[in-house]
């Protein structure tokens, strides 16, 4: 806040300091995205390359040398190791991953046509969970003994205990196969959508219960709070405007990694209900050291990490005027 | 899951105001804060005793032995249902395994992966971690950055690359895990390190002439110690689950040694019509997560009562 | 005052008109795991039209509790208003219905909180606290900018319009003070109770503050409870005072009759613990022993463990005795200086 002493351009003087701490926050962080996705795509390229020969799992077994150094030419696996990651790193930039041997078209391809529908269950799985913990962590606060409180904290342990998979088998047995409400996998529908989503939100719900729950009973504790009960504003605005938003800050910071974990728990999910995602094609495609396909789509799951974690970030600027303002 | 500040680090903002409580105040609000006594929770620690039991004693638990199989008798359902008898108490498998078995063993591989690799990564991320507090500068720069990278990929998706690399087994899954999750103790270590490197019995220990290594072990450690065993027992929790995650993908141990995990992907096929293939084995993964989890919370209450209400 | 006053002594107490807010036999417990706190154990007193009364006595001693109650904002899990009644305008707050209490409280009774850092909330701007103390009780006000500008003036804070966009976090104590007084006025109210606002200001702020609430007081007909533990304030500011010590209320009376002759041993040890100019001791004065736990309250006289003066009869709980115009003193000896004279030590 204030006068900054300016040795720049004018221009850059000429902004508010306000909105130049701002561009620096971003820049800083982008530099770091960009060398995080860089340091990924690295350790990506070294694992998958020492996964083992591809040209032995293209071929049939019985392959001769000849015909086993034509494929590895091919894919240019002859070269030294960091001449190929130069290459990759050169072609990766303008979105070339190579070819994907097992379908035979443009890696990059493959994976971005792959990513709405993983991205709408995340969406769908965050949006559940979120309103969930955030109805049910402040009901439980706001009430503390009550039944929605035990069966809050019930949730809440129990929730983070149950493995992902094991909950998306409970659910088909249950919805799919018991009451034949909703289909045990296929996309295109809401109906399809529903079960995979509960599923990979599942946990990630009563992780956020716990801390929504948790953040509640520390922010009702504050002066404010009672401050605002003594204006007489009602227990409704008290909890929803008052207390919400200053709870939500820490919570907000986790749910980063909630996030991704969402983007983790998909590549389960989608195994599980076949859902057409990114994750469970990268599942496939390291099976089948395809290797195009691993290093696009870890690359671009990275990439969408990344910039979850940085809008995070600049929410929380939004959200608690004492960063925004200094 | 991990408490708020581990996670987070500097990014979390504590909202706990400083004022001055009179007496009835923090005594009201003593109810609420006293929820836990001093001994452990009764029905997590049986859980508990009953799995590590299983673990150790289960060539004498089981009724059956583990690989023993008879496929004329596939697909049993649980004695409780028509058609299931006494002789396997919850049924039986695609091959006529006996799942009740199958469940006992399985808590060897549970187990000892849970400890192992959550022994593992703690030791490796605390180590990293006393040394990035303690040189600063680029090591802590270094290391701090590796934590940052590796922490940007999912953690499914970097055991399966590595699983992939290094091909399932038992080992993969145990140095999978340790490679995933050492990252949260270096940084938790290095956080605290450096908050307790401020402390004046530090500098005295210094002014008085204590050598680095001794510094380090007789009094920084001893106070760091105790949130590394409960972010322990809080990820042994996750762990179990991990690998249990792995095996289900077919990345841990291999068939035929059973674990709950693959035990669930076998399951998968009959969900429909042998439901008991898979809900039994995820309902013991669950129940000592569980156990776990309230074991850990008992105990970060215990050592921590600022936490009291995580 | 305990059940045991007999009512010729309170036909002295009232004055002509009756009071604006009328606390009888107030009694507030917390139930914790160890036995029953009685954080207020019994509390009479009236406040009326146009007063400053003082509440004092030292934390733990129910005053901020009494005012809670008075609020019905106990804070609950754990406790409960158990028995007395507060009748202010007539009505008995503590049979009012959840929204008729909040149409009290804010509008008629309103409350500035100790401590301005944490009394305001950091995420909304100063602007939308002082609109929510309008908007909480009409739902739709008319001019709502012009209302909020008006009383940021009235409790001289220069060139509002600036103030009204900005955060709490940017401002000093003082302000916020003044801001939580705005809150506090908005509405209008009848009576204004302050919990030690000014204890966590600097000397000069403080003076400030009381100024602004002296001026409140006669532009607004305002009746104000001020409790704190501050003697200095309170002589600077109320025209009356009560005394509270474990839960209950040991002396009450007009600002001058407590300060000049204080009749019951408390209060006489409190007023030689204030140092003065010209003191010609060497050692400060410190009434000895401490505070009762309360949840062991001894029966009779909750003072008799640190009073000089105790005598058997002490173990039977004491009676309010009258020992001057409006001043009464919870003490078997009340009136009779010679014995109290004893206590507060050498």
């Amino acid at each position: 806040m204030g006068r900054v002493q300016c040795a720049h351009s004018a221009t850059l003087c000429a902004t508010p300091s306000k909105a130049r701490r701002m561009i620096r926050f971003i820049l800083s962080r982008l530099g770091q995205a960009v060398v995080a996705v860089i340091g990924v795509s690295l350790i990506v390229f070294v694992a998958v390359r020492a996964s083992g020969d591809l040209e032995r799992f293209v071929l049939p077994p019985d392959a001769n040398t000849a015909e086993l150094a034509r494929v590895r030419s091919e894919y240019g696996l002859d070269r030294p190791l960091y001449v190929q990651y130069g290459l990759f790193l050169s072609r990766a930039v303008v979105g070339d991953f190579g070819t994907s041997w097992r379908w035979q078209s443009p890696a990059w391809d493959l994976v971005r046509e792959r990513l709405p529908a993983t991205l709408e269950l995340a969406l769908a799985a965050a949006l559940i969970s979120t309103i969930i913990a955030v109805w049910i962590g402040t009901q439980s606060a706001a009430r503390p003994g009550s039944w929605i409180d035990q069966f809050g904290s019930a949730f809440a342990v129990l929730g983070q205990s149950m493995p992902t998979f094991w909950v998306g088998i409970l659910l088909i047995l249950f919805f799919a196969v018991e009451l034949r409400w909703l289909p045990t996998s296929g996309y295109g529908k809401v109906s399809n959508l529903v079960l995979p989503a509960l599923t990979l939100g599942w946990a990630s719900a009563a992780a956020q219960t716990r801390l929504m729950r948790s953040a509640m009973l520390d922010v009702l504790d504050s002066e404010y709070i009672k401050m605002a009960r003594v204006k007489g504003v009602s227990e409704f605005w008290v909890i929803y405007k008052h207390a919400l938003r200053n709870a939500s800050l820490p919570v907000l910071t986790v749910m980063s990694v909630q996030w991704a974990q969402l983007l983790s728990g998909s590549v389960i999910v989608e195994t599980i209900f076949a859902w057409p995602g990114v994750g469970r094609t990268i599942v496939e495609a390291i099976f089948n050291r395809d290797f195009a396909v691993v290093q696009a789509g870890t690359f671009m799951i990275s990439v969408v990490f990344v910039v979850i974690n940085l809008a995070v970030d600049l929410l929380y600027g939004v959200l608690d005027p004492r960063i925004r303002l200094g | 899951m991990e408490p708020l500040k581990q996670v987070t680090g500097e990014r979390v903002r504590e909202y706990s105001g400083e004022r001055e409580d009179s007496l009835v105040t923090r005594m009201a609000s003593g109810i609420r804060a006293r929820r836990w006594t001093g001994h452990p929770p009764v029905l997590p620690s049986v859980i508990l005793a009953i799995v590590v039991g299983a673990a150790i004693f289960a060539p004498f638990l089981a009724p059956f032995d583990q690989d023993y199989f008879d496929l004329g008798g596939s697909l049993q359902p649980p004695a409780w249902m028509i058609g299931g008898t006494s002789e396997y108490l919850l049924g039986t498998d695609n091959t006529g395994r006996d799942i009740l078995s199958r469940i006992i063993y399985g808590a060897r591989i549970s187990l000892l992966v849970g400890f192992l690799a959550v022994g593992l990564a703690g030791t490796v991320g605390t180590v990293l971690g006393l040394v990035a507090a303690y040189f600063e500068g680029w090591v802590d720069a270094l290391i701090m950055r590796i934590v940052d990278i590796q922490m940007s990929v999912p953690s499914i998706l970097l055991a399966l690359i590595l699983s992939a690399a290094i091909g399932p087994g038992l080992a993969t899954v145990i140095m999978v895990i340790m490679i995933v999750y050492w990252t949260y103790y270096a940084r938790l270590v290095r956080s605290e390190v450096l908050s307790v490197k401020t402390r004046d019995f530090v500098s005295l220990a210094r002014v008085v002439g204590c050598s680095d290594r001794r510094i380090v072990f007789r009094h920084i450690l001893p106070n760091v110690v105790n949130s590394i065993v409960v972010l322990a027992t809080v990820q042994l929790g996750t762990v179990i689950i991990f690998e249990a995650t792995l095996s289900f993908l077919g990345l841990g141990v291999q068939p035929p040694t059973p674990a709950w995990g693959s035990m669930l992907a076998d399951g998968r096929t009959y969900v429909g019509s042998a439901w008991w293939l898979s809900v039994f084995p995820g309902l013991a993964i669950t129940l000592t997560v569980l156990s776990v989890n309230l074991f850990g919370d008992w105990l970060r209450v215990k050592w921590d009562p600022k936490r009291r209400r995580l | 005052m305990t059940e045991a006053s007999s009512p010729e002594h309170r036909a002295d107490i009232t004055t002509d008109n009756e009071p604006l807010l009328s606390v009888e036999g107030l009694k507030t417990h917390f139930r914790t795991r160890d036995g029953v706190v009685k954080a207020v154990d019994g509390v009479t007193f009236d406040v009326h039209d146009g007063e400053i009364v003082g509440l004092v006595g030292e934390s733990g001693s129910g005053k901020t509790m009494t005012s809670l109650s008075i609020l019905r904002l106990v804070p609950s899990p754990g406790g409960r208003i158990v028995a007395g009644r507060i009748r202010f305008r007539g009505r008995d707050l503590l049979q009012l219905n959840d929204s008729e209490m909040r149409a009290v409280r804010g509008r008629e009774i309103s409350m500035i909180l100790q401590d301005p850092l944490t009394s305001l909330n950091p995420v909304y701007s100063i602007g939308n606290q002082v609109a929510e103390a309008f908007r909480s009780h009409s739902g739709r006000v008319a001019h709502l900018a012009d209302r909020v500008a008006n009383v940021l003036r009235q409790v001289r804070i220069p060139a509002p319009e600036r103030l009204v966009r900005s955060y709490p976090h940017q401002f000093s104590g003082g302000m916020r003070q003044r801001v939580s007084a705005a809150i506090a006025i908005a509405s209008q109210p009848k009576l204004m109770i302050a919990d030690e606002p000014t204890t966590a200001l600097d000397v000069t702020t403080q003076a400030q503050f009381l100024q602004l609430l002296r001026q409140l007081r006669d532009e607004a007909n305002l009746s104000i409870i001020y409790i704190t533990h501050d003697l200095g304030v309170v002589a600077r500011l109320c025209t009356r005072v009560v005394v509270m010590y474990a839960g209950r209320i040991v002396e009450s009376g007009p600002v001058r009759a407590i300060y000049k002759s204080p009749a019951h041993p408390y209060t006489r040890g409190l007023m030689r613990s204030v140092p003065r100019l010209g003191d010609d001791r060497d050692k400060l004065f410190q009434i000895p022993g401490q505070p009762p736990h309360l949840l062991n309250m001894p029966l009779g006289c909750s003072f008799r463990g640190r009073c000089a003066a105790a005598r058997e009869i002490c173990e039977q709980a004491p009676p309010d005795r009258r020992v001057g115009d409006k001043h009464i003193a919870a003490c078997w000896f009340a009136g009779q200086p010679e014995l109290v004279a004893e206590t507060g030590g050498a």
